[in-house]
């Protein structure tokens, strides 16, 4: 009960501290990175649900995120107001989740892998052939300069959009680590055998994972649209995005909700101060050398390293 | 033992085939409420073989697996052991990121609060630790199951199975690898099942427990029953003498 309150204080109070950035803070560009941070913690979290708690690995961050962006396209097409498009996108992908699980979790280890990242390849696929998706020429989204709520600049609302999106979904995942649910998707990451022979229904556990999991992923890509303005295949199933929803996990801890916040707050930021004083195309290759050195290491990420002393 | 009740478990003609061999032939097995029963066989016979087929953790090929009187043929595995089946695994297999409490907690949250007494008002908490004082590892409730010697990954084993709150509580080979006392300890806590009202299906190779233990005893050999019935008639039974020291 009493580290239910502190976490909710501390939720109240990050809120409150980030939330007031646009007061103070002049830089447009630093809304930019920040939001690319936050968006990074929201898939992170939502990959960790599965990967970390279940121990099942997915590559298929990328083709959760599309769903969330290409249906807010969608939406957007269709005149609908952002509201519906975010609850669209985040339907859809979970929806799409709860497909996959059914098709795929009767595979184990490296086979669900490649199923995953097959999914990201078929979508792929298809948005690239669908006209009205923009297909492989992109397709625009024209977003007003002002903020809807008065304040600010529109990137000042995305940012408390992506703030509350993440608040949102590290308090879900909080939620599933304490319950019944998470232990028992943690009795299948140790042993799936002996869950089900003590009766975890692990079938069902996965399906609600996965279906949790990816709606997240679809969550977080449903205001991507709003930010780049012009969508394409190439950069939305980027392939970074399944890297860094694994590596950010990682390295700040699997298994639990503060591993993924930490890990995305560390990598996310290095990423985004490197892409300004180094170069952009760094990025990955410092995700790639902190991954070897953790995995190598310090195999249970920064929270392993701190539970230790 | 009551033989005039009706069966607790009734699997009938199981047949289990591991591509072109036949691992169980038309094998009948009948555990009737509260009682002991031991299912002896020398290696590869098919014992845990039978036990995975009634807990549900194998699909068979033929036959039929009834709980009191009702067909589970078709029953996922956790469903067995929602409806009163649990079992202990013949290597441990603990779910190693967890204390002994958690790896109690897993099993009375998934089924053991499904099939609690009427009036038991405990958390589950408080039940974890009931059981895990009935079986002596209470100064270790909070250690990480994965530091845990390998008499008290047994113990483990069967405070788990008993947190299932079973009817049929499955011990496949609960006693393999332990000393002398510590096989006595071990042994005294599946006997200590019967008051409870659990039966008992015991799986075991050291023949002086399995007569300690067993109301009746069951023999396979190569995937067929041999005997069935008082264990002092079964052990000096021709056929099973044979299958344990030849011709």
């Amino acid at each position: 009960m009493k580290t239910n309150r502190a976490f909710y204080i501390g939720v109240v109070l990050i809120s409150l501290l980030l939330g007031s950035l646009p007061f103070w803070v002049q830089s447009e560009y630093f809304f930019f990175a920040a939001y690319t941070v936050l968006q990074f913690v929201i898939l992170a979290t939502a990959w960790n649900i599965l990967g970390g708690y279940a121990g099942y690995v997915n590559f298929g961050t990328a083709a959760f995120f599309a769903i969330g962006a290409y249906s807010t396209v969608v939406g957007y097409k269709l005149g609908w107001p952002q509201g519906y498009n975010i609850l669209l996108g985040t339907f859809m992908a979970g929806l799409i989740g709860l497909g996959m699980g059914y098709l795929t979790l009767r595979l184990k280890g490296v086979f669900f892998s490649i199923a995953t990242l097959a999914l990201s390849v078929v979508l792929n696929t298809i948005v690239t052939n669908t006209p009205f998706l923009g297909g492989a020429r992109g397709v625009y989204v024209i977003v007003p300069r002002e903020s809807p709520i008065g304040v600010g600049q529109y990137i000042h609302w995305l940012f408390f959009l992506i703030l509350a999106m993440a608040i949102f979904s590290v308090i879900v995942a909080r939620t599933i680590e304490k319950s019944s649910l998470g232990q028992g998707l943690m009795a299948i990451r140790d042993d799936e055998l002996a869950a089900e022979g003590l009766g975890v229904p692990t079938l069902r556990l996965k399906l609600i994972a996965t279906t949790i999991s990816g709606a997240l992923m679809g969550l977080a890509g449903t205001t991507f649209p709003y930010l780049i303005t012009y969508m394409e295949p190439t950069a939305t199933f980027n392939l970074s995005f399944a890297v860094n929803s694994i590596a950010m996990p990682i390295v700040g801890g699997l298994g639990s909700w503060l591993g993924p916040l930490i890990g995305a707050l560390l990598l996310g930021t290095i990423q985004q101060v490197a892409s300004v004083t180094l170069s952009a195309t760094w990025n990955l290759l410092i995700v790639g050398g902190v991954l070897v050195f953790f995995v190598t290491l310090a195999p249970n990420g920064l929270m392993g390293i701190f539970k230790k002393k | 033992m009551d033989q005039s009740q009706k069966p607790l478990v009734q699997a009938s003609a199981i047949v289990k085939k591991f591509g072109g061999f036949t691992a169980l032939n038309q094998v009948d097995l009948v555990i009737y409420p509260g009682e002991r029963l031991g299912l002896i066989g020398p290696n590869g016979s098919g014992k845990s073989t039978l036990v995975n087929c009634i807990s549900g953790m194998l699909k068979i090929d033929g036959g039929s697996v009834q709980l009191r009187g009702e067909d589970i043929t078709q029953l996922a595995t956790h469903a067995r052991v929602h409806a009163g089946i649990a079992r202990s695994f013949q290597i441990p297999k603990p779910f190693k990121s967890m204390t002994v409490i958690e790896n109690i907690q897993v099993v009375i949250n998934f089924a053991g609060h499904l099939r609690s007494e009427a009036g038991d008002h405990r958390t589950h908490e408080e039940k974890a630790l009931s059981i895990i004082q009935s079986v002596g590892l209470m100064n270790k409730a909070d250690a990480i199951s994965s530091s845990l010697t390998q008499v008290e990954l047994r113990k483990l084993e069967l405070a788990r199975a008993m947190s299932a709150n079973p009817q049929l509580l499955i011990a496949d080979e609960a006693l393999a690898g332990l000393s002398g006392a510590e096989v006595d300890e071990i042994l005294e806590l599946i006997m200590g099942m019967k008051a409870k009202g659990i039966s008992v299906l015991m799986i075991e190779h050291i023949m002086s427990a399995v007569m300690r233990f067993s109301e009746r005893l069951m023999v396979l050999v190569a995937g067929s029953k041999v005997a069935d019935g008082d264990p002092q008639d079964v052990i000096s039974n021709p056929e099973v003498i044979k299958a344990y020291l030849g011709e």
